[in-house]
């Protein structure tokens, strides 16, 4: 598979609707037993609402579901560096995209660093970061 | 003791204390092996498409990482002295990686925090930011992921 990868090349964003089934999921298989994520009591307690909030973790694997689609493989992906900016809600809708921030053509194969983002659809930001891809066919 | 306009009296751990006790502090070892099921279910949990037999996606070194620590985030609220009414929120998240992880591939998996530090925001008002690294290792004991991680302690007890 060939990509186009220069400065500014946009990856094609991906939507997401957020549900509170596979929150219970990744609790299971990440062990996390903080109850915001599968409790409504526990998020009312809390004082956030009264809706199950998304992980952390998920949110990032909405953006690298993003930067894989674009890159065409899920062994890509080298580097990834977040913050996080925001909660999802269980019922919300988001959007997760990116842009090539710069391209390494040092190394073999080519690397390619992209700005990415997941947002509520409002425009509200969840997460911010870099991921860093080896890039596929870039001709070394 | 910090006083918050609207919230009352707020009484955090003492942030020496804590950085005395926390930074390089190791967690025990620990050890993990991603099964195939768990993938599979991991992938429509993380709304992965396409064939759940392919390689693994790039956010198992945290999954594989944070279960296999030889802690857990129960403990490590308790090592941050985490109050009944503090929260805690992921702050920051760094991986990287050579290649994909494996299945039924058991990594060790070591720790330590890195740092402690406080911050107070307008909203939030006073927290706690932990960073710890984790290290996770091929059976031979090669790198196979770095994960750094920061917790961040909201207080408001």
């Amino acid at each position: 598979m060939t990509v186009t990868a220069e400065f500014g090349t946009e990856i094609p964003p991906i939507q997401v609707h957020v549900e509170s089934a596979p929150m219970k999921v990744f609790t299971l298989i990440t062990d996390d037993p903080n109850p915001i994520h599968w409790d409504p009591d526990a998020v009312r307690a809390a004082g956030l609402g009264d809706r199950v909030i998304n992980q952390g973790g998920l949110n990032v694997g909405y953006v690298l579901n993003a930067v894989t689609a674009w890159t065409g493989s899920r062994a890509s992906i080298i580097g990834t560096k977040v913050r996080f900016l925001g909660n999802a809600f269980a019922g919300d809708d988001l959007v997760a995209g990116g842009a090539v921030a710069s391209i390494d053509h040092s190394t073999t194969p080519s690397t390619a660093t992209l700005n990415v983002w997941l947002r509520h659809e409002d425009g509200a930001d969840l997460l911010a970061g870099t991921v860093t891809v080896r890039l596929p066919d870039s001709g070394k | 003791m910090i006083v918050l306009a609207d919230e009352g009296v707020v009484s955090p751990p003492e942030l020496r204390e804590l950085r005395e006790r926390l930074v390089g502090f190791r967690f025990p070892d620990g050890a993990t092996v991603i099964r195939r099921h768990e993938v599979w279910l991991g992938n429509e949990a993380m709304l992965v498409p396409g064939d759940a037999d392919g390689p693994l996606p790039a956010l198992w070194p945290l999954i594989a990482g944070l279960r296999g620590m030889g802690t857990n985030v129960a403990d490590l609220c308790e090592l941050a002295r985490m109050g009944p009414d503090d929260s805690i929120m992921f702050g920051e998240l760094e991986i990287s990686q050579a290649a994909p992880l494996e299945i039924d591939t058991e990594y060790s998996i070591q720790g330590e925090i890195r740092d402690v530090v406080r911050r107070t925001g307008k909203r939030s008002g006073v927290f706690d930011v932990v960073t710890f690294e984790l290290q996770v290792l091929t059976p031979s004991g090669t790198s196979a992921a770095t994960v750094t991680n920061s917790f961040v302690f909201v207080r408001r007890s």
